[in-house]
């Protein structure tokens, strides 16, 4: 998770957290390094997400401090974004849809003006959409 | 309306780990690859699109080959 920008749009996915900007969060005995910070719901420190790297620092007390699924649910929004940002800028259409089981399914048009045959059976198409 | 002509779908599981699969391009079939998101779209080279990192290489061009 390196985009600010993106990682803003996943935060703002999951209510009840924050974006903090980038600095050096507080933990219970020290201090986090310098990166992203992100105050997740219910969690007593903000998470740490190192710009260079994309890698979360955290201290949840191995939970007592916060729900890890509340990291999970960043994570899965930042890969939504990062991809909806990705066909947005392509030109791309691109829907999103929320499965039973909790994942997100992303269709990203490749149809760029070309005509094509949907092998999986759909209808023939003209720049990707049906037509 | 939903998108049905040549396209990538992409899974998104609860923990943020990606699968693709890409549909619809003629030649091409069905290419299915797990990757971490960084090699969401370049995954699909071979068959499909190419991949170009830009600065950020977890943001990269789809280069349709469709039709």
């Amino acid at each position: 998770m390196k985009n600010a920008d993106v990682l803003k749009k996943a935060v703002e996915r999951i209510p009840g957290a924050v974006y903090q900007g980038i600095g050096t969060a507080r933990r219970y005995n020290t201090t986090s390094e310098h990166g992203y910070m992100v105050k997740l719901p219910g969690w007593t420190y903000p998470v740490t997400i190192d710009a260079v790297t994309g890698e979360c620092s955290y201290d949840n007390y191995n939970g007592s401090w916060g729900n890890i699924a509340e990291l999970d649910k960043l994570s899965q929004g930042y890969a939504v974004e990062a991809a909806k940002m990705v066909a947005e800028r392509e030109g791309r259409e691109c829907e999103e849809l929320k499965l039973d089981d909790g994942s997100i399914k992303l269709v990203v048009s490749l149809g760029g003006g070309g005509y094509g045959v949907d092998p999986d059976g759909g209808a023939p198409v003209v720049g990707g959409w049906s037509v | 309306m939903a998108i049905t002509g040549p396209r990538i779908e992409i899974i998104v599981d609860k923990k943020g780990s990606t699968a693709t699969t890409v549909h619809g391009v003629t030649g091409g079939g069905c290419h299915t690859v797990s990757q971490p998101y960084e090699a969401l779209f370049g995954a699909v080279t071979d068959t499909v699109a190419t991949s170009e990192a830009y600065e950020d290489p977890e943001l990269v061009e789809i280069k349709s080959h469709a039709g």
